[in-house]
């Protein structure tokens, strides 16, 4: 079945004169194919590096999709196996969301079958990472991810009597109405950033299930640091940038927004931390005295005197339409996006460069705004690019190949600093948005219809959606994908869609 | 045998806590708040607020401060500070009353709470407002219009100066002026228009937010401790009206998003160092959006003309302290100099602060922009002050046409074109029932008919009435229920006894006007079902009839208003489809699912001294058909156009990541300020 597919998608081979010896020759590379599976809204890539002669190099970035069970995705790792031959020479995980990392539970069998020869994850990922930062940043999740899970069970729980206590309320559709949004927001976010299943904070199965894979297939383990530029063995003309994440913690917190970053708020883990303090309470009963805002002088005891006593029933049992006992669960939703925008801001962004070409393929996993801004402040790239440039800058100004962040949406590409400094001639994009395989909650900021535009128009419609579904103005309307040479659209046996996209470039 | 007191001292913040660790602002961050004496149980609990300080978050209830107790009352309340939480309640006690007697100063009668609605009661009378001052864990504070409650949060932070916030220290937005007095207007403002929660165009939340900046800002400005220590420190920079600009920002950069409004003000430039206030860009108002955003365009067009206004107070001192130069001499400012300066500039911003309240008595009821908002300063200046001397109004025309904010339907911008159109509708007969004299010619002008006239005599006869009634009512409580009274009558045993509400007395008279109909744009007309408007229950067009208030001022040079106000909003429920409305029609088990609501209204303005109806401010739901000979009436397009695309919009309609994700489905978003300042 792969055999068709394999010689359409390998390029087509130029007669090049056999002058130097067989042994010398270290072939530099010349095209690349980026497979993006159609899994559903998520990333699962295989890149292939072609040189002249032999085996192609092989990259796997991530395996996760918002939806889908180990049925779901058998189809496409399945193709996957037998594309690459069972042999992968580097596998890059991006971020520990699930969209990005659950198919590797899911389909743990084919993985473990597969041997992975290098693979690479971001400094954040590292247990063992001088400095401690690491580990900071991963008992903080942990203590997150807990207290968004039991935000969540106590929303839920409350939910149920919701219905009777407002039985009397003027209000009661509406106020019902806004409980099930905030739910279906919560449980989108909780859907890729919470091990639902397991109900507390550890790390996502996904996550646990490759690293452990990669342990006993005894793979080498690279955790990289922004800065660092690094090369593999089998492509030694190919240089790998790593753009993120960063380093500094002001940016992995920081939440920007397109064009002229209205906001320049510090969207900081911490400000949720008394209220993730709070949710936890929620499950083991009682507050730590440790962390209430005044000493306990300042609580109303047991033996309250006439004037606490009467504060104390003006609020329970006069006026009891005025409580206030649910309105402080809200800051679940905040806490949820926080953390959202934290992983995403872990992701580990590469830069792929050809020595010999100078293309570039961008790789930003879900980048926020934040992860692209610190890029361009990269201490030891300053002026390290053509005429001066920041490398980020002369990078980005030669990229011909960009993966689209977070899905489209508005704050996963950076606008001045990132897609404007992106070349309007030979750029090809890829975005992993699936509309029909994606949880409500992220319908509206996913896509971006400006994004998309300006995407469009930059490329000319090179721009690849998984699916175009209810895409306004879709990037095929402007070019025909199928009128490409260099693009393959492969179709599902059963017929459910698309199996994989792949277009094939010069590198 | 003493007097109570006129005031009751309580010290606090003039902005937060984290300006008392800074050595060059320690000394005016802390002032005296002098709020007027009243009997106040423990908590505090007084007429209009009342604070219950009890923490969801961890269960328990922290305990009340007694302002009267002795050693409080000596000592001219708690000392500032954060560790103690009864000091956080005295802190929203005083800027909460401080907030309430600046509106009330400016309006010139009683602030009341927007009424509750409950299954029992159609509009339940709230006598205090409910304060919680550590609600919720997160850094946002917020007025719920369900709860009739101002929730503030505490949070730890993590600051982008450590120099200002220790980072991991608690903060405490109850201990903020601005946030304290920004959240206060939301609750006097959904007293006052509580239409205005509902986003209908982009104007609207942006609209809530930036007066609720503008108050907490202006408010900073009445404090003249504050102004007198700043502008010394700044000797010789008078001139360039930086110091004020670069003030106003730097109050509210304290906590999150508060400050956010006020960047559009200005920025230090990053070459000189310097503050420079940031020059207008007329497109934002056309392409931003976002509700913050788009309100501190207004808050700067505010700001600008209170800066020009300044300038012109100051001109002639300026003048003499320079001997005529303009440049004054070195060293340290006379003291003198000092006093009359920030004198001029706690004036000017009572008096800017005034005008912004005022003009709320003179916007319509439902989906107000910006334009609307200018018009009604204008309007509302213009009948307080007649000689505008120093510029006031030019000043306001000038800074909101700077950024592009231009009125709808005017054709040139001056203070005559902006004043809503008087109407000079004179009556047939008087309050007495008596036919009036009048001028033949100015009758054949009016747009409004002898019989209508007639009726309007009538409905002014019963203002009147409720002006007399009204005028020495103290009692909060009385005035509201008075005012219900004169609204929906008084009813015993299902027929009306005493008085027979001015709802009824409209629908009665105007059942089927069309004179009434084309001024006030609402369904008066027979044809209101076609036109998606809910039959009530006599088969008459709904409507409800809003904030029935007298407003009685006095102005410079003794000028007198006394005018009674109403609104009238009516809702029309209709669905597109190919861009063609099509109308609910009210069956019986008719599902409303896709349909939406489209609110019309009119704010009348009935003058009791010059004897007419002088303004009718509209929002119109319907529009005249000015071709058809038979004169009928059908839903006005454009309005329905703009609200649709606005409401239907996603990029539009959203605002922010929060209600992005967690306020969906189409539904009436019921607590619209819970997410405002979400992050």
């Amino acid at each position: 079945m792969t055999t068709p597919k394999a010689k359409k998608a390998a390029p087509k081979k130029k007669a090049v004169p056999k002058k130097r010896e067989e042994k010398e020759i270290i072939p530099s590379p010349e095209t690349v194919s980026v497979r993006m599976y159609c899994i559903g809204t998520g990333d699962c890539f295989i890149l292939k590096f072609y040189d002249k002669k032999r085996v192609p190099f092989i990259i796997m970035i991530d395996c996760g999709s918002c939806r889908g069970d180990g049925n779901w995705f058998t189809p496409y790792v399945k193709n996957l196996e037998e594309y690459v031959e069972n042999h992968i020479d580097l596998l890059i995980v991006t971020h520990e969301h699930e969209d990005h990392v659950n198919g590797f539970a899911k389909c743990a069998d084919v993985f473990k079958g597969i041997t992975f020869k290098e693979a690479w994850f971001a400094w954040t990922e590292n247990p063992k990472d001088p400095g401690g930062a690491a580990e900071e940043l991963q008992k903080k999740r942990t203590v997150m991810r807990t207290a968004l899970q039991n935000a969540i069970k106590e929303i839920k729980k409350r939910g149920v009597t919701l219905e009777t206590s407002l039985a009397n309320n003027v209000f009661k559709n509406e106020l019902l109405s806004a409980h099930h949004s905030f739910v279906t927001g919560l449980d989108s976010l909780a859907e890729i950033n919470l091990n639902v299943a397991e109900g507390k904070g550890n790390s996502l199965a996904g996550m646990s299930e490759i690293k452990e894979i990669l342990k006993k297939g005894k793979t080498k383990i690279r955790y990289l640091k922004p800065g660092e530029t690094v090369a593999v063995k089998g492509m030694p003309d190919v240089k790998f940038h790593v753009l993120g994440p960063p380093m500094d913690r002001e940016y992995i917190f920081k939440d920007g927004k397109e064009g002229t970053d209205v906001y320049k708020r510090n969207s900081a883990l911490n400000e949720s931390i008394l209220a993730a303090n709070a949710f936890n309470y929620l499950a083991t009963g009682k507050p730590e005295p440790g962390d209430m805002p005044f000493t306990s002088e300042y609580l109303i005891g047991i033996n309250p005197n006439a004037d606490e006593q009467a504060i104390m029933n003006r609020y329970t049992t006069v006026e009891c339409w005025r409580k206030i006992d649910d309105e402080w669960l809200q800051s679940a939703g905040s806490l949820a996006l926080r953390l959202n925008s934290h992983i995403n801001n872990t992701s580990l962004a590469l830069a792929i460069e050809s020595v010999e070409s100078g293309r570039v393929l961008l790789f930003p996993g879900d980048a926020e705004y934040g992860s692209w801004e610190s890029w361009h402040l990269i201490e030891n790239w300053k002026k390290k690019g053509s005429n001066g440039k920041h490398l980020v800058e002369d990078l980005l100004n030669r990229t011909a190949f960009y993966k689209v962040a977070h899905h489209l949406s508005y704050n996963g590409t950076a606008l001045q600093k990132g897609i404007n400094m992106m070349p309007s001639d030979n750029l090809v994009v890829m975005a992993t948005l699936d509309r029909d395989r994606i949880s409500d909650g992220w319908k509206t900021t996913m896509p971006n219809d400006l994004l998309v535009q300006e995407l469009i128009r930059k490329t000319g419609g090179r721009c690849f959606i998984m699916n175009e579904k209810e895409v306004d103005n879709a990037p095929s309307l402007t070019l025909d994908p199928e009128s490409l040479d260099e693009y393959v659209v492969k179709k599902k046996e059963d017929g459910s869609g698309n199996l994989y996209k792949q277009y094939t470039l010069k590198f | 045998m003493l007097k109570t007191p006129p005031f009751r001292k309580l010290r606090g913040y003039a902005f937060d806590p984290s300006l008392s660790l800074k050595i060059d602002t320690v000394a005016i961050n802390e002032i005296v708040y002098k709020v007027a004496w009243e009997p106040l149980e423990a908590g505090p609990s007084g007429e209009y607020i009342e604070v219950i300080d009890y923490d969801p978050t961890t269960q328990k209830f922290y305990k009340p401060v007694d302002l009267n107790d002795n050693y409080i009352l000596a000592q001219d309340g708690l000392e500032p500070g954060e560790s103690n939480p009864n000091f956080h309640q005295q802190m929203v006690y005083a800027v909460i009353m401080t907030t309430i007697n600046n509106f009330e100063k400016a309006l010139g009668r009683k602030v009341l709470w927007s009424p509750r609605r409950s299954k029992e009661v159609f509009e339940e009378y709230v006598p205090k407002l409910r304060v919680y001052p550590h609600a919720l864990r997160e850094a946002n504070a917020f007025y719920s219009p369900l709860k009739k409650s101002l929730l503030f949060g505490y949070f730890s932070s993590n600051p982008a100066d450590e120099t200002m916030h220790m980072p991991d220290s608690l903060v405490f937005t109850a201990l903020s002026h601005d946030i304290i007095a920004h959240e206060t207007t939301h609750a006097i403002l959904d007293g006052m228009h509580s239409s205005y929660n509902d986003p209908s165009n982009p104007d609207v939340l942006a609209f809530h937010e930036a007066f609720a900046d503008i108050v907490a800002l202006f408010q900073h400005f009445t404090f003249p401790e504050v102004l007198k220590h700043q502008i010394a420190r700044t000797k010789g920079d008078l001139a360039s009206q930086n110091l004020l600009g670069q003030l106003a920002q730097e109050f509210g950069s304290a906590i999150g998003d508060y400050g956010s409004l006020r960047d559009a003000i200005g920025e230090i430039d990053p070459i000189t160092k310097q503050w420079k206030p940031k020059v207008p860009d007329p497109s934002d108002y056309r392409t931003v959006m976002e509700p913050h955003a788009r309100g501190s365009i207004l808050v700067s067009a505010i700001f600008e003309a209170f800066i020009n206004i300044y300038k012109n107070r100051v001109a002639d001192l300026l003048r003499i302290a320079s001997n005529g130069t303009g440049i004054l001499p070195q060293g340290e400012l006379h003291p003198d100099l000092v006093n009359r300066l920030a004198d001029e500039a706690a004036k000017a911003a009572g008096h800017v602060l005034s005008m912004c309240i005022r003009a709320l008595d003179y916007c319509p009821p439902v989906d107000i922009t910006f334009g609307d908002y200018l018009r009604a300063i204008i309007t509302a200046d213009s009948d307080m002050v007649s000689d505008d001397s120093l510029n006031y109004r030019l000043a306001f025309i000038d800074a909101f046409r700077r950024r592009g904010i231009y009125p709808e339907g005017i054709k040139t911008l001056s203070t005559e074109s902006l004043r809503f159109t008087d109407l000079h509708i004179d009556y047939a007969i008087n309050e007495a029932g008596n036919e009036m004299e009048y001028d033949r010619k100015i009758v054949e002008e009016q747009p409004f008919d002898l019989d209508t006239r007639y009726l309007l005599g009538i409905i002014n006869g019963f203002l009147r009435e409720y002006s007399d009634t009204i005028k020495y009512v103290k009692n909060r409580e009385k005035i509201f229920n008075i005012t219900k009274d004169y609204i929906g009558g008084r009813k015993e045993g299902g027929a009306f006894k005493g008085i027979l509400g001015l709802h009824e007395r409209i629908k009665n008279k105007f059942v089927n006007s069309k004179a009434f109909s084309k001024e006030t744009g609402l369904a008066f007309v027979s044809n209101f079902r076609e036109l998606g408007v809910n039959p009530s229950k006599n088969n008459w067009p709904s409507f409800q009839i809003q904030n029935l208030r007298l407003v009685s001022r006095v102005g410079p040079g003794n000028s007198q208003i006394n005018q009674v106000i109403f609104s009238i909003i009516q809702h029309s429920t209709l669905k597109m489809e190919a861009d063609k409305p099509v109308f609910f029609e009210f069956k019986k088990g008719q599902k409303k699912d896709g349909y939406f609501e489209l609110a019309g209204g009119c704010t009348l303005i009935f003058d009791l001294d010059e004897m007419k109806l002088k303004y009718a401010i509209s929002k119109p739901l319907i529009s005249f058909n000015e071709s058809d000979p038979n004169g009928t009436f059908s839903i006005n397009m454009s309005r329905l156009k703009r609200q649709y695309d606005f409401q239907h919009n996603v990029n539009g309609a959203v605002g922010n990541e929060f209600a992005a994700n967690f306020c969906k489905g189409g539904t009436r978003i019921m607590e619209p300020f819970a997410f405002l300042h979400q992050h």
